[in-house]
């Protein structure tokens, strides 16, 4: 328990001695002054929890005093004594940001109960403060944004993961931003450096192998030029291996032998390339199951996972909704010169409803449509696509024209699981017999959907 | 003949599934625990019965709550038998100390299978 500091300031030096008497006995650590300018120096230099300060002084003038401290401590409450009948000078303090008045003669009790009050209303807004400055703390790891508390789990690792030169898997569904990540870490380590994205799938098989470690002139039909690959092109920054749970068999061979020698063997060629570039790899897909059915090599797995970046999907972000939502439409509007600025709160609960399969992309979407559509200020409910302003979490399956509204298997199975499990109110071994599977397996659909989780969104 | 036993403590998923796959192939009866707590947990219950006690704890270092080598350091202090191998990818000098000091064994991540086969028979004989 702190005690509360008092300054009492008045030039009548009896009552600043019984007042010290009285207050001190009731436990506040009382100073006292005479003068206006001993007054304004004790509070700038220490620190009071509350000035009490007459009004009506002989000497000086209590209350260009009073406006002097309310200016340069405006956290610091001032309560003036006020002489019998002034209220004018009373109400005129107030005015001059004087926090509460006691007139004279002093009655103790009054003051003291003032002066609780006083230091109660300063203590709340100092923990405002603190808890501003807190909320507004790490919201972002260059340009990965976030608040809640799954995204600050990600920065205590990205901050780590940072400072190292060590491959990186980045997991996570579609669209939660593993290349946002991924440049993260390269703006970190060696932002002077090329950064090399190669996505994986989009790459038809035969070119791939000349993509990503080049090939020479004549190694096959059409190449009439050495090429020099993206390893190589990556060297002195980070090579970026996007969706790599697509590739082929054959390739993952050679690239887990690239990756051990740190070399690579370009197409055609009969000698070996070093590289050296930080890799960091990603994908969407649940990297067990394409081990366990052979689709991907064990080894290379092992090779890949060094630090392992496990991106949370964007429903169980809970706040980030919200706050990536505002960065989408202020971003929009600035750039179609609309005037939209946030969301009307009902379209912020719909968004906070929904379970956003497509997450961080799909929202960006979502909000790039809706500032284009409303004729509003704030984007509306209607400015919203109708799948989000529809969603139920009891919808499991949106059979729809729109291919944007259509759904991945592994998010319809998402969805039915939590609705099993709703009906069956949460008793797992019901669930896993109606689903059909084993308990284990349906512990670990629930761990990797996250769905415990959605229900409790819900609720915010 | 009584398989051994060894327990996992690791927060990747993946890998915690894997390696238990790679391990239960090679013919070791395998306990997966998913962090620190777990694997305190699981080490605690077998206190009293010799016969289902672990042979040998892998855990990662780096895991939210305990790490590996507050396993490491509980297991010594409370002057447990069970040999640790810890794995890392960030794999500093000072981790390499600290893991000799608690007497456990330290891999560095990539892991390579081979090296981890051997180490984990190498401490169960």
């Amino acid at each position: 328990m702190t005690t509360t500091k008092i300054l009492i300031v008045d030039d009548d030096r009896a009552l600043c001695e019984m007042l010290d008497r009285a207050l001190s006995k009731r436990g506040f650590d009382v100073a006292w002054c005479t003068s206006a300018g001993d007054a304004l120096d004790r509070t700038l230099a220490s620190n009071h929890d509350v000035i009490v300060s007459d009004l009506n002084m002989g000497t000086m003038n209590g209350l260009a005093l009073c406006e002097r401290i309310v200016a340069n401590r405006p956290d610091v409450p001032v309560i003036v004594i006020t002489a019998f009948g002034s209220l004018e000078t009373a109400i005129a303090a107030i005015r001059a940001g004087a926090y509460d008045f006691i007139p004279k003669p002093v009655d103790v009790d009054q003051l003291e109960l003032a002066l609780l009050r006083a230091a109660q209303n300063r203590w709340l807004r100092e923990e405002v403060k603190l808890l501003r400055r807190a909320a507004t703390e790490p919201q972002q790891f260059e340009d990965f944004v976030g608040a809640s508390a799954e995204a600050r789990r990600l920065y205590a690792l990205l901050d780590q993961v940072a400072t190292s030169d060590t491959s990186v898997l980045i997991t996570g569904e579609s669209g939660t931003g593993k290349e946002v990540v991924a440049r993260a870490l390269h703006a970190r380590r060696r932002p002077d450096g090329p950064f090399v994205a190669v996505n994986t799938a989009a790459i038809p098989e035969g070119l791939l192998e000349s993509e990503l470690f080049g090939h020479v002139r004549g190694a096959f039909t059409g190449a009439v030029d050495h090429r020099v690959g993206m390893f190589q092109r990556a060297n002195g920054g980070t090579l970026f291996l996007d969706e790599i749970g697509d590739m082929p068999l054959t390739l993952q061979a050679k690239l887990l032998r690239a990756l051990q020698d740190k070399s690579v063997r370009p197409v055609g060629s009969d000698r070996d390339v070093p590289f050296q570039a930080r890799v960091i790899s990603a994908t969407h897909h649940d990297l067990e199951s394409d081990v366990a059915e052979g689709r991907f090599r064990q080894d290379l797995f092992f090779r890949l996972d060094v630090i392992h970046v496990e991106i949370p999907p964007l429903r169980s972000r809970g706040p980030d909704i919200l706050l990536l939502a505002q960065r989408f439409i202020r971003r929009f509007a600035v750039a179609t010169a609309k005037e939209v600025a946030g969301l009307s709160s009902g379209a912020a609960q719909k968004l906070l409803a929904y379970a956003w399969p497509g997450n961080v992309r799909e929202l960006e979407n979502a909000m790039e449509r809706a500032v284009a559509v409303t004729r509003f200020e704030q984007v509306a409910v209607d400015d919203l696509p109708e799948r989000i302003r529809n969603y139920s979490a009891s919808h499991v399956l949106i059979a729809s024209d729109d291919p944007l509204e259509l759904q991945s298997m592994a998010e319809v199975e998402r969805r039915y699981i939590a609705r099993v499990l709703e009906l069956v109110a949460g008793n797992k071994t019901l669930a896993a017999r109606i689903l059909g599977f084993d308990r284990k397996t349906l512990y670990n659909k629930l761990e990797r959907y996250a769905v415990e989780k959605v229900p409790a969104q819900r609720r915010t | 003949m009584a398989r051994h036993r060894i327990l996992i403590a690791e927060d990747d998923r993946v890998l915690r599934t894997l390696l238990a796959r790679h391990l239960r192939r090679g013919g070791f009866e395998v306990v997966e625990a998913r962090d620190g707590v777990a694997a305190l947990s699981r080490l605690g219950d077998t206190l009293c019965e010799a016969d289902c006690s672990y042979d040998l704890l892998i855990s990662d270092v780096r895991m939210p709550g305990h790490s590996g080598l507050d396993l490491a350091s509980e297991l010594k202090r409370g002057a447990w038998p069970t040999p640790v191998l810890l794995i890392t990818a960030f794999g500093s000098t000072e981790t390499h100390a600290e893991a000799a000091r608690l007497g456990a064994e330290i891999l560095d991540k990539p892991l390579d299978l081979d090296v981890l086969t051997n180490a984990v028979e190498r401490l169960l004989s």
